[in-house]
C-alpha cells in the first residue's frame, strides 16, 4: 500500500517485517527497524500508476522467522545457500551496480537456484531528476548502499508453498527470425538470425524493428523478456544479458498496453500476492501514469527478479 | 515421483515445454550445462536435481509431471 512518511514510520514502530520502496530522500530518513528498501519514485497502486517522491510503497510480511542481509558482487553467488528451504528470498539490487551485473549474468548458476525461491527488483531513479543514484537500504542498520544488494530470507510455515509468477504481455512474433547469440552479455554486435550471421543493429534498422518491444527468450515453455536499452553505431545494449543457449524472437506489437495488461490481469483476480512489482519500461512505454491497473500493486522497477533477472515483466509472489 | 535417467536425457535433448516457471528455468539451465558436458555423471546430477525438485513441488506441478511421465 502507498503510505505517507509518517504512516510508514508508525508501521516500522510496530516491529513487523516490511518491504519499502520509495524516494531516496524518504528512505534515508526512515528510522531503523525490521525493513529493507530500495529507491524508485514510480508505483502501481490502487489509485493507478503514480510518480511521487512523497509516498512510500509498503508491503507487510506476517512472518516471524527471517534474516535481513546484504550481498556484494563477491558474495551474491551464495545467496540461495542462505535461503530457507521452505520460504522465499526478496532481493533488491541497485541498478547498474557490480552486484546487479553479476546477478544478471550468473543467477541461474547459483547453488540452490530454482529449488529455493527468490523474487525482487532493481532499484533506480526518477528519470526526470538529476543527481539521484539507485539505492538499497538495510533498515535494521539504516545503511544505504549504491553497490550492495539487500535481501530478506523469509521462512514460511511447512504447510504452505510459495509461488513466484510472472505476467508477460508480450508474445513471440510468428514472423520473427530465431535469434541466437554466441556469448552471454548485455552488449551485442552480431548474432545469428535464422542461422545467418548479421550485425544486429543493422538488422534492427533494415527490418524496422520496434526496440520498445523486448526480445523473447524460449525457456522450455516460459517466455522471458530481454529489453533493448540502446542502439548506437553497431552496438546493441540490453537491460539484461542475452545467453548463448537461448533462442530468441522479436515480439508481436502491442496495440494497447493498458487493455492488454488488464486482460491478462483479469485471469488473476482471485490471486492475493504478498509482493508484486512491474517494469519501468511497461510504465513508460505503456504510459501507465494515472491509469488503473486492476491488481498486483507495488513498485515500478528497473529490472525484475523471478529467480533470474527479467525485463518488461510483472512479477508476483503468493503463499498458499 | 523420481525421474529416470532415460526421461532426463529426453528432456535435456528434446523440446518439451513446461508450465511451472521455476521448473522451466531449471530445465533450461540444465540443458545448457548438458550441451557442454554430456557425461553420464552430469546426466545423473541433472536427474538428482530434478527428482529433488519434483519431490518438493509435486503438489503444484501436476501438468509438468504428466509430461515427464509420458516420456
Amino acid at each position: 500500500m502507498l503510505l505517507s512518511f509518517d504512516e510508514t514510520v508508525k508501521k516500522i514502530a510496530s516491529g513487523q517485517l516490511l518491504h519499502i520502496a520509495g524516494a531516496e530522500k524518504l528512505l534515508k530518513k526512515l528510522p531503523c527497524g525490521n525493513w529493507l528498501g530500495g529507491s524508485t519514485e514510480y508505483f502501481m497502486a490502487k489509485e493507478g500508476g503514480i510518480v511521487t517522491d512523497d509516498l512510500l510503497y509498503v508491503n507487510e510480511f506476517a512472518y516471524n522467522e527471517y534474516i535481513i542481509t546484504t550481498y556484494d558482487a563477491d558474495t551474491i553467488p551464495s545467496i540461495m545457500s542462505d535461503a530457507f528451504d521452505n520460504g522465499f528470498t526478496l532481493i533488491i539490487l541497485p541498478f547498474d551496480s557490480a552486484v546487479h551485473n553479476i546477478y544478471a549474468a550468473q543467477a541461474p548458476e547459483f547453488l540452490g537456484m530454482f529449488i529455493k525461491n527468490i523474487a525482487g527488483w532493481v532499484s533506480g531513479v526518477n528519470a526526470d531528476k538529476k543527481g539521484q543514484v539507485p539505492l538499497t537500504i538495510n533498515g535494521q542498520t539504516g545503511i544505504a548502499y549504491e553497490n550492495m544488494a539487500v535481501a530478506v530470507h523469509i521462512r514460511i510455515p511447512d504447510d504452505k508453498l510459495v509461488n513466484i509468477g510472472i505476467i508477460n504481455i508480450f508474445k513471440p512474433n510468428k514472423n520473427s527470425p530465431v535469434l541466437e547469440f554466441a556469448q552471454e552479455g548485455f552488449s551485442v554486435q552480431t548474432c545469428l538470425a535464422d542461422g545467418k550471421e548479421v550485425v544486429l543493429a543493422n538488422f534492427l534498422k533494415q527490418n524496422a524493428i520496434d526496440t520498445k518491444l523486448p526480445l523473447i527468450g524460449d525457456y522450455s515453455g516460459a517466455a522471458i523478456n530481454t529489453a533493448f536499452k540502446s542502439v548506437e553505431n553497431d552496438v546493441v545494449e540490453f537491460y539484461a544479458p542475452v545467453f548463448p543457449h537461448i533462442k530468441y524472437n522479436f515480439s508481436e506489437p502491442i496495440e494497447d498496453y493498458i487493455k492488454e495488461f488488464n486482460e491478462r490481469l483479469s485471469e488473476f483476480t482471485n490471486v492475493e500476492a504478498i509482493f508484486a512489482c512491474n517494469c519501468i519500461l511497461n510504465f513508460l512505454y505503456g504510459d501507465l501514469a494515472g491509469k488503473d491497473i486492476s491488481t498486483f500493486f507495488g513498485p515500478v522497477t528497473f529490472g525484475e527478479v523471478a529467480y533470474q533477472l527479467l525485463n518488461q515483466t510483472l512479477v508476483y509472489v503468493t503463499v498458499t | 515421483m523420481d525421474i529416470t535417467n532415460s526421461q532426463m536425457h529426453k528432456i535435456l535433448t528434446g523440446k518439451q515445454n513446461f508450465s511451472m516457471l521455476s521448473f522451466s528455468m531449471l530445465i533450461t539451465k540444465q540443458k545448457a550445462i548438458y550441451a557442454r558436458d554430456s557425461t553420464p555423471a552430469r546426466l545423473q546430477a541433472c536427474t538428482d536435481e530434478v527428482s529433488g525438485f519434483i519431490r518438493k513441488y509435486s503438489a503444484v506441478m501436476r501438468a509438468d509431471i504428466t509430461i515427464i511421465s509420458e516420456l
